[in-house]
């Protein structure tokens, strides 16, 4: 009766996609630069999950392709977090705010 | 259907899974949606990536949740904490936008939450038989230099662009 409890392919799946919907709200939602970077990483990591699970649990023909992805995921997402905070510290020696709706440089 | 390795046939791996599972929504929905203060924000990211790499443990990515302490927990949180204190003046600044704003991404992110949830559960996949090998870094490392090569040299390309890129751009002139 309690079987739901048992974590299989689906517990895994769910949980990354909550995770990801969850960064997805951070996204739209922060005004701070810093956060949305911190969003975007709780992002990648619900996409990781669903990657490490597939792994484990889908059959087919190449073992650990999902594994090899979620390697080459942490390797971009920490290429993107050097150059993303690179950018905000730049724009913040330039203008003193960080804070995405008073960076209107380029609105028309 | 899954062999002896399986950590979920015994009460304690399950227990961890939902310890870890609600662990990390509940940091990670505080992250999101309640917490102003960045530093904050930047430690309760860090309770999700340690959730995260025990979900790895669970799946038995061993190599993977190592790589996950070191390169997330380890450095870019440290990273991104250096930032926040090289922003000084913006860590209590008010974080979220506007109610209309916010309530549009409410729906954007519960729309796709919803979608991606229903998918995942209505699919019918095809579990495999028997789990994989642990540990996985010898054929990890293997893949890395046969079939995954070219994405291989392409990331440390990346990374060099990015190391290369940041210095540039944050230097000052």
């Amino acid at each position: 009766m309690l079987e739901f409890l048992i974590p299989g392919l689906r517990h895994f799946l769910v949980l990354g996609s909550i995770l990801f919907a969850l960064g997805m709200y951070g996204v739209l939602s922060r005004r701070n630069a810093i956060g949305i970077l911190l969003s975007i990483e709780l992002m990648l990591n619900g996409v990781n999950v669903l990657m490490v699970a597939f792994a484990r649990y889908i059959s087919t023909q190449q073992e650990l392709a999902g594994q090899m992805f979620a390697i080459f995921i942490i390797t971009q997402a920490a290429a993107e977090a050097a150059v993303g905070l690179a950018i905000i510290i730049a724009v913040y020696r330039q203008r003193r705010t960080i804070q995405v709706d008073q960076l209107d440089l380029m609105k028309g | 259907m899954l062999g002896t390795t399986d950590p979920f046939t015994t009460f304690v791996g399950t227990l961890s899974f939902w310890v870890g599972a609600v662990a990390s929504i509940a940091a990670a929905y505080l992250m999101v949606a309640s917490i102003k203060n960045l530093i904050r924000a930047a430690l309760a990211l860090t309770t999700v990536l340690g959730a995260v790499a025990m979900m790895y443990a669970l799946l038995g990515a061993d190599f993977l949740a190592v790589s996950q302490l070191a390169i997330y927990i380890g450095a870019v949180m440290v990273l991104i904490m250096f930032a926040i204190f090289m922003t000084p003046g913006q860590i209590d600044m008010p974080g979220l936008v506007g109610r209309g704003q916010r309530l549009g991404a409410l729906l954007v992110s519960l729309a796709i939450g919803a979608i991606s949830i229903w998918v995942v559960i209505y699919t019918p996949w095809k579990i495999r038989d028997t789990l994989l090998d642990i540990p996985t870094a010898e054929s990890l490392g293997g893949l890395m230099l046969t079939r995954y090569v070219l994405p291989f040299e392409i990331a440390s390309l990346l990374l060099t662009v990015a190391l290369i890129g940041a210095i540039v751009i944050a230097r000052e002139d």
